[in-house]
């Protein structure tokens, strides 16, 4: 079959984009002609994070129009909107997490939502995803598949390595993107260590240039790795921290459990998919901002637990499907479909209304915008003083002088006034 | 979230408010019975104590009997779920700790307070709640946070309007959510930090618009799970999913799936009881190699 994937961002390193890039992998190993489509053409050095990526087909939307897909995807909620561009017998929409959450702006939220509006074959990793997208659309189909471990890279130890000093956390996750809780975590990093010895890592995408110091020891960095160098820095720590508040089914904490980890992390959408509080890790919930503290000193003081807990954590990794199986999943999906003789081309026109009332209607925001850029920019001291000026100008003793007092000094009155204040 | 809770472990509630809407009343990970104390805590003690509990959520008042708590074998927790103060001044909280293993709060305690075991907003029960019905239409105000008598004239001319009068019953008010689409709040505080029922809303997928937010900690996500708009702006709001009910939908669900996440009863109290556990008695965590098994209470 011919599957199109229309992507965003798909060179730099991110957890969405590693679920796409192994999906698609997987799918052109069982035989499939696979496309990822970026909006742009692609940048030629990109690639080098992940392996998988230089194997794929990578080409530019404009390339693919003359083509018939039988399975186009949106992914990244913005490639929705591209859907229309091509011609597919299945329009669907891969759907990873509900990123109306990662916008404060409203216009965006509004314009995601927009992206449910249609019945398109939706497929999606995460239960609470999938429910979701059941209630609000349906007459959609929704298959569930859910993301791989890569044995590849993440080929675990048979038992939780042995331990001694120092609890050791690894925190993951990008600076300033504030639902990702990078900050919150160093912060309460800091309270730990007044009583917790720990030792402590960041793996990230991106650091910002911060260099954070817990209990007066630097963090040591590990900032756009390759993917198959992450187990190795995994492996030397005992407990991940992640306090996202935003996912739709986050890997990281999964990736820790199979090098024998534990994890201390928020009671995030998707974390139901494997993680069990007291069995494999720690669940601290936002409202109670000390929890991850306290939790980092119980497994600190008790061996016992944090042994328990690795242990428990690495069954669940060892039981997760690997990528194999779970595109297998994905491919089987497809295959029904097809087999069903399912199309649902006919949504063609009505995935451009949608595009098109959104571009009229960014169109028409961006030139509101533009106008505004324009105009003279008067501050909150300027129209104070504005304010005033008409107040006096309004003033029974000013209408009065205007009245008894002749044009022409009017005149020159007026045009002394525009020479000082010019 | 889910929680693995030692298999066979018998945890008791003790409460004097209606119990329903806030704590499971039966559960897969344990064999829970609740004991009102609306006959005296003496008796409510006796009676737990006959049940032989591992674990005993006592759910704190200002008649709240330490002496008799003490009888109660077990780890004994109390539950600070409102501000510790009564008609006879504030709780005597220190004392009480005396008679218990640990404290919960609703919200961080005030500085001076002893740590707390955890911090614990009052949860919803969501047993036997649907995902939320669209086809529902009406507003529902609690007439203590109520917009101003103007909003509500033209509210009521808008769309059907149910007020909620003080003194009424919890679970008259609760009947009264189920049947609504809209649930608007105009109070001071924080919404939902005094006053159970914008959670309870949220949980039964309305759409919750209020004034201010929810405390922040709570992880209740403007614009996604509720929306926030000031008064001159609340009737704007109303008019917007009335006329445009998509919009709404997603909010809803959304809200509905926050609670489940967040605070649903059943979840929140197996994870606090594994807490209690490895706060203070680690060794029952860690022994324990069988799952829980269901049991119902009577």
């Amino acid at each position: 079959m011919k599957i199109g994937f229309l992507v965003g961002d798909i060179v730099h390193i991110s957890g969405g984009s590693n679920v796409i890039i192994e999906h698609a992998a997987g799918l052109r190993a069982l035989g499939h002609e696979v496309t990822l489509i970026p909006p742009t053409p692609p940048e030629p050095a990109g690639g080098s994070w992940h392996p998988k990526l230089k194997g794929l087909s990578i080409r530019h939307l404009d390339d693919c129009r003359r083509e018939r897909f039988d399975f186009l995807f949106a992914t990244w909620w913005l490639t929705w909107f591209d859907l229309h561009q091509l011609e597919a017998t299945v329009y669907g929409y891969f759907n990873q997490s509900y990123e109306s959450r990662f916008h404060p702006e409203r216009h965006y939220k509004l314009q995601n939502r927009a992206t449910y509006s249609l019945p398109l074959f939706f497929v999606t990793e995460a239960h609470w995803l999938e429910r979701f997208i059941a209630h609000l659309q349906p007459d959609a189909r929704v298959a569930y598949v859910p993301n791989g471990l890569s044995s590849e890279y993440f080929a675990g130890p048979r038992t939780p390595s042995a331990r001694k000093g120092p609890l050791r956390v690894i925190v993951e996750g990008p600076w300033g993107v504030p639902f990702k809780g990078v900050k919150e975590a160093f912060e309460l990093l800091q309270v730990a260590a007044e009583r917790t010895p720990l030792e402590v890592g960041w793996l990230t995408s991106y650091a910002g240039g911060q260099k954070p110091v817990i209990g007066q020891r630097p963090v040591r960095i590990w900032e756009r790795i390759g993917i198959h160098e992450v187990a190795e820095v995994l492996r030397q720590h005992d407990v991940m921290l992640k306090l996202s508040s935003v996912e739709g089914m986050y890997g990281p904490p999964l990736e820790m459990f199979s090098q024998g980890g534990t994890a201390i992390t928020t009671p995030v959408s998707g974390c139901d998919e494997y993680v069990v509080h007291g069995q494999n890790a720690l669940l601290a919930p936002t409202s109670d901002p000390l929890a991850a503290v306290r939790y980092l000193h119980q497994l600190s003081e008790h061996d016992d637990v944090l042994t328990m807990l690795r242990t428990n954590a690495l069954a669940t990794a060892r039981q997760w499907p690997d990528w194999r199986t779970a595109t297998g999943q994905f491919a089987a999906a497809l295959e029904a479909s097809a087999r069903s003789g399912y199309t649902n081309a006919h949504l063609r026109p009505a995935l451009a209304s949608v595009s098109a009332m959104r571009t009229h209607w960014l169109d028409d925001v961006w030139r509101f915008e533009a106008e505004q850029r324009s105009a003279p920019h008067l501050g909150e001291g300027e129209w104070l003083l504005m304010k005033r000026y008409r107040e006096l100008k309004a003033s029974n003793t000013v209408q009065s002088l205007k009245r008894f007092s002749p044009p022409a000094v009017r005149e020159v009155l007026r045009e002394y006034a525009m020479k000082v204040l010019e | 979230m889910k929680s693995r809770v030692p298999a066979g472990l018998r945890v008791a509630f003790l409460t004097s408010g209606p119990s329903r809407p806030f704590f499971p009343l039966e559960s897969a990970w344990a064999d829970l019975r609740c004991f009102p104390v609306s006959s005296g805590w003496n008796l409510a003690a006796t009676e737990a104590a006959l049940f032989r509990p591992h674990v005993t959520y006592c759910v704190l008042d200002e008649h709240f009997d330490a002496a008799s708590a003490t009888s109660i074998p077990g780890l004994r927790v109390g539950l600070v779920t409102r501000p510790p103060h009564g008609s006879r001044g504030p709780w005597p909280l220190q004392a009480w700790r005396e008679a218990l293993d640990g404290l919960t709060w609703f919200e961080p305690p005030p500085e001076g307070e002893p740590d707390p075991l955890a911090v614990l907003p009052l949860p919803v029960n969501r047993a036997r709640l649907p995902p939320p019905d669209f086809s529902r239409r009406g507003v529902v105000v609690p007439r203590w946070a109520a917009p101003s008598a103007e909003v509500m004239e033209r509210l009521g001319r808008m769309e059907e309007l149910v007020v909620l009068e003080p003194g009424g019953s919890l679970d008259a008010h609760l009947a009264l959510l189920d049947t609504a689409a809209i649930f608007l709040t105009a109070g001071y505080d924080a919404t939902g930090r005094l006053d159970p029922l914008p959670l309870q809303a949220l949980a039964r997928g309305l759409l919750v618009i209020a004034t201010t937010g929810f405390p922040p900690l709570w992880g209740i996500e403007p614009e996604d799970d509720f929306l926030v708009r000031p008064e001159a702006k609340l009737l704007a709001a109303v008019d917007e999913v009335l006329r445009i009910p998509d919009t709404a939908r997603a909010v809803r669900l959304r809200a509905f799936q926050k609670a489940a996440e967040f605070f649903d009863a059943d979840d929140v109290f197996a994870r606090l009881t594994v807490d209690v556990l490895l706060a203070l008695d680690a060794s029952r965590l860690v022994s324990s190699t069988e799952p829980s098994r269901l049991r119902r209470v009577r």
